[in-house]
């Protein structure tokens, strides 16, 4: 599989306009590359290797390098779903007190 | 029974959330064909919270997805895993938000994941159904109208009331901050009235001790006082 990660750059730019998007600097690009999706607080992170395909996950401040993914995938159309899931806009909330719905459609 | 793993965004983070409800004896909405209305139940009727497990404070967070489940409360587990398992192989087909019903067993399955379609919404789904079931299987659930038990023991200068690890899954689940545990001197013991009872003093200690108002006690199945022996010394249960 060839480096997708230019490709997902630009998707993720037209698909989430005020993303802040940095492309890890890597020794050997065509084997393993990264970039760093990031929108207010959030940081999500996409990592390209030639073996593992796209992985895709959610870096928390107590996050562990060996976390595993959130997502695995194959192609650019599937990471830019993942994206879109994990920071795209959300029209259901939970509710807080004990004895309300768990949800409620915004 | 109404159980859900939902995936929440807050400012900070993401995660998984879990939560089970009961029904008790209240009767759960259902369809005309018997199996609960899963969307009644979430909107309406969820019931009493008995258990939850939070990744992500709960309150006004975004919902990415969510999987619910409704059954009776009498339902045997693996009727449940079954379905779960069997929409599983679905799910990565599927046009979602979909609902799913038991052939065989009054139960109901919900599924959302918004954007998600094909192998990824069947990672999402799976990745919330462990979490579901690991809350289905916890075994310090207890019956939503049982009472908050604490155990009081007599130590050498002053008593000692704890609740016991049920009690104190069940207020923490309820959102209140539950103390350890709390100690009477004997000096104040005649004032506290254990044995004498209703004692005002119990009342309010227990009440001090689960982080709300007795009457909410009493309203979620009553408060109880077990001796070392497991005797009721002390007791307020509903109406």
């Amino acid at each position: 599989m060839k480096n997708p990660l230019a490709d997902l750059e630009d998707r993720t730019r037209v698909a989430l306009p005020g993303v802040s998007i940095t492309r890890a600097r890597l020794t050997a690009p065509e084997r393993v590359d990264a970039l760093d999706v990031r929108r207010g607080g959030r940081l999500i992170t996409v990592l390209w290797t030639v073996d593992e395909g796209l992985c895709v996950t959610e870096v928390h401040d107590d996050s562990v390098f060996d976390d595993r993914p959130d997502y695995v995938v194959s192609s650019v159309d599937e990471a830019l779903q993942s994206l879109l899931f994990l920071l795209g806009p959300e029209v259901l909330y939970d509710t807080d007190g004990i004895d309300d719905p768990a949800r409620k459609a915004a | 029974m109404y159980a859900g793993a939902q995936r929440v965004r807050s400012r900070e983070r993401t995660g998984i959330n879990v939560f089970r409800y009961s029904h008790g004896s209240a009767p759960i909405p259902r369809m005309a064909t018997g199996h609960p209305d899963l969307i009644e139940v979430a909107n309406h009727h969820p019931g009493q919270l008995i258990s939850a497990q939070h990744d992500v404070p709960r309150g006004y967070n975004d919902v990415l997805s969510f999987l619910d489940v409704a059954a009776p409360d009498t339902i045997e587990l693996s009727e449940v895993t079954l379905l779960l398992e069997l929409v599983g192989s679905e799910v990565s087909t599927a046009d979602l938000p979909k609902t799913w019903y038991s052939q065989a067993a009054e139960v109901t399955v919900r599924f959302s994941a918004r954007n998600l379609s094909g192998d990824l919404a069947r990672q999402e789904y799976d990745a919330l159904k462990l979490r579901l079931i690991r809350l289905l299987t916890d075994q310090n659930v207890v019956a939503v109208d049982a009472p908050f038990d604490a155990q009081l023991a007599k130590e050498s200068d002053e008593y000692e009331l704890i609740w016991t690890t049920s009690a104190k899954v069940r207020l923490v689940a309820a959102g209140f901050h539950p103390a350890a545990r709390l100690r009477v001197a004997y000096d104040v013991v005649d004032q506290w009235d254990v044995s004498g009872l209703p004692g005002p003093l119990v009342a309010h200690s227990l009440a001090a001790m689960a982080g709300t108002d007795l009457h909410e006690l009493v309203r979620r199945g009553g408060v109880r006082v077990l001796s070392d022996s497991g005797a009721i010394v002390w007791q307020r249960l509903p109406p």
